[in-house]
């Protein structure tokens, strides 16, 4: 199941990590992501600009063929992954079946993007 | 009793005792001042009255991470116990890379052991960057120093001084992110109430103060966006308490300041 939300996070940011927060990456320099091994943070669109569309689901579900920005493995404990604003509001989450879990994330911008796909597994 | 330093020692017996006065002078020094050449508080400063060329003020002897830079004239306390460099020994390349200078009584745990010109080179970096990271914090917060480490090996100084640049820099972020208005803050306008966003004209007040005075963090006034809008950044930060004021930030201050909210968060307990 792909679950979808319209969000303006605070700092222009969306945090994707297990359900325990992670060790949050420090956010420089200017990328389109930056990454712990335990969180990834995601540039988003400039909350005063509009919101921003975040998708998250099986990568199967909805893999758009193109390259993701972000393709490596994240640190799940607790079998969750949340997105989350750096206020730590839930955006979404999602149950996964390992302690460790393949995330990609597709955007439609490099910076600053309004539609952000995470897929998992 | 051979006076140690009236000539070059010509035999064994008078470079022990050579040896063992240089030890003696260097004894209780810290490793700044090791490194220096001379206590903190000696060194000279610019606008120093007596700066002018004397080619026979002693330099650093060769070996040392500031080998061949001058050093403090000898003096009123030279060949005292008091910790402080007042050397007049005659300059000279006699000494070796990784010789055994001072027992400290800083941070360190044991004898140096020796290093290698490359190890010196990267040591000399390490303390530079430490210094100069520490000084950035020093503006801000003058009493703020970085805790010790203690170390055994060269290897082990490097990463000390590593260790204090890591920590002078995460405290630089906190102040300059997380405790109040930037260094270039100036006008700010009324922050909404909470949970509302800025309404247009006060995204447009935002931008004109932007275009003002810049970021109110770095200074810059290129706000960094897609759409070229300043961020409007809450002050106190709405994760930390009620905001009252926003002021004009770019995007990458923004995001920093993100990524250290998020990490404030996460030590709280969430």
């Amino acid at each position: 199941m792909v679950l979808t939300k319209k969000v303006a996070p605070p700092y222009s940011l969306i945090f994707i990590a297990d359900a325990d927060g992670g060790v949050a990456p420090e956010c420089s320099p200017p990328a389109p992501y930056w990454a712990t091994s335990t969180c990834i943070a995601v540039g988003c669109l400039m909350s005063q600009d509009g919101d921003t569309e975040v998708s998250l689901g099986k990568a199967r579900e909805f893999d758009p063929g193109a390259r993701p920005i972000f393709d490596s493995f994240l640190d799940t404990p607790n079998r969750k992954v949340n997105v989350e604003t750096a206020e730590g509001e839930l955006i979404l989450q999602a149950d996964v079946p390992t302690e460790s879990t393949r995330v990609r994330i597709w955007t439609n911008e490099l910076q600053e993007p309004d539609k952000i796909v995470i897929g998992l597994g | 009793m051979i006076e140690p330093f009236s000539r070059k020692p010509t035999n064994a017996r008078e470079w022990q005792l050579r040896a063992r006065v240089l030890q003696k002078q260097l004894e209780g020094l810290s490793i700044e001042e090791l490194l220096r050449g001379a206590r903190i508080e000696d060194a000279p400063k610019v606008g120093d009255s007596d700066r002018s060329y004397d080619p026979n003020q002693p330099r650093v002897p060769a070996g040392h991470p500031d080998g061949g830079q001058w050093t403090i004239k000898g003096g009123h306390n030279a060949g005292s116990r008091d910790p402080t460099i007042r050397s007049d020994v005659t300059p000279s390349n006699e000494w070796q890379v990784g010789a055994r200078y001072a027992s400290g009584r800083g941070p360190r745990v044991g004898p140096l052991t020796p290093a290698t010109q490359a190890q010196l080179f990267r040591l000399g970096a390490a303390r530079t960057e430490a210094l100069n990271a520490i000084r950035r914090v020093q503006e801000i917060e003058p009493n703020w120093k970085p805790q010790p480490s203690a170390y055994q090996t060269v290897e082990g100084m490097i990463r000390a001084y590593q260790a204090e640049a890591q920590q002078a820099s995460q405290r630089y972020v906190e102040l300059t992110y997380l405790t109040g208005p930037g260094r270039f803050a100036a006008e700010w306008i009324p922050a909404p109430p909470p949970g509302q966003r800025l309404t247009s004209a006060d995204q447009r007040r935002i931008d004109q103060l932007g275009a003002i005075h810049g970021c109110h963090i770095c200074g810059t006034f290129n706000p960094g966006t897609r759409r070229g809008h300043f961020v409007g950044d809450h002050q106190i930060p709405t994760a930390l308490g009620r905001p009252w004021r926003i002021f004009p930030q770019c995007l990458h201050c923004s995001n920093v300041q993100g990524g250290k909210v998020r990490a404030l968060m996460n030590k709280k307990g969430r």
